[in-house]
């Protein structure tokens, strides 16, 4: 690993990056939630006692790091938006009335979806439930079954991303929305069958 | 199901396109044949049920992009994962074929 130097950074580097100073933190074209954000990430290396070790970085491996980590936080941030609203474990049993082990018993069969989230907590879909009834609409395993007959190593999180998009065969609405606007059950059935064949072939 | 219009007894008038020369794409899973024929009348062009044991559909796109729009954006976010784990591949039409135009309104009676 090269190691740091001082040497000023180049315009065009000046540019593209936050100017810290005495802990100020000023984004340009980030508004002020950007501001916030770039400000608590230095913030956290700060407190986590990563200064030195920051310090030890050659300036490619800093600009090759803040890179990765702004990927993720976009991936993060995209993956948040699509799924929209989510509902965590201790919440599902909550409205359930079961057990952490019957969700996950849920989850194998395909009934229910559950997500991990970036700390390793399982996030759960919204338009997976019916508030009202307090029950699972029973459209998830209907979508989940073409998908796990026909691609048997599928992932959770690749039913709740097709789940999550706009699809022409639904009259340009995502599965989640046909769903919770009780939409046609076969229609929907054919939708995942099609996206589950497309995804095996 | 779609209801098809009945079979036609003379062929002759039946839109038809001539293509030869041509480079068709298809994306598929590496672990699959590049020649998937899809019978189930679950795409467009599926043959209905009644012959669905006779013959299948084998779905190409004329540009790259389009085998990869077809196959990957109804997913989602595909990751590079489920790219990578795909190939793309291109067969170039080396006889003359005279095919059906079923993208002719005609077609659609």
């Amino acid at each position: 690993m090269e190691r740091a130097t001082s040497r000023a950074p180049s315009a065009a580097h000046r540019a593209s990056v936050p100017a810290v100073h005495d802990g100020a933190v000023a984004v340009v074209g980030l508004g002020g939630v950007g501001t916030t954000l770039v400000g608590s990430f230095v913030a956290g290396l700060s407190e986590r006692g990563a200064a030195q070790l920051v310090g030890e970085l050659s300036s490619a491996d800093a600009a090759r790091l803040g890179s990765q980590s702004a990927e993720q936080l976009v991936a993060q941030l995209r993956w948040s938006s699509l799924v929209g609203e989510t509902l965590t474990t201790t919440e599902v049993r909550s409205l359930l009335g079961l057990s952490r082990q019957a969700l996950d018993s849920r989850r194998r069969s395909g009934s229910l979806l559950g997500l991990s989230d970036v700390r390793g907590m399982t996030r759960y879909p919204s338009w997976q439930f019916d508030v009202e009834s307090r029950g699972v609409r029973p459209q998830v395993a209907m979508v989940s079954r073409p998908f796990r007959d026909e691609l048997p190593e599928v992932r959770e999180d690749q039913i709740v991303s097709w789940a999550s998009t706009l699809q022409d065969d639904l009259e340009h609405r995502s599965p989640a929305q046909w769903i919770t606007r009780g939409g046609d059950d076969d229609r929907l059935v054919r939708s995942a069958t099609r996206a589950a064949l497309r995804l095996a072939q | 199901m779609a209801k098809h219009p009945p079979p036609a007894s003379d062929w002759a008038a039946f839109p038809a396109v001539t293509v030869a020369g041509q480079r068709w794409f298809r994306m598929h899973r590496r672990t699959t044949g590049f020649a998937w024929f899809g019978n189930r009348t679950v795409f467009r062009f599926d043959p209905p049920a009644s012959e669905a044991t006779r013959f299948g559909t084998c779905y190409f796109a004329t540009e790259g992009i389009g085998a990869f729009i077809e196959t990957m954006l109804g997913l989602g976010n595909p990751t590079q994962d489920e790219v990578d784990e795909r190939y793309m591949t291109s067969c170039e039409v080396r006889d003359v074929l005279h095919l059906a135009d079923l993208t002719n309104p005609l077609a659609l009676g």
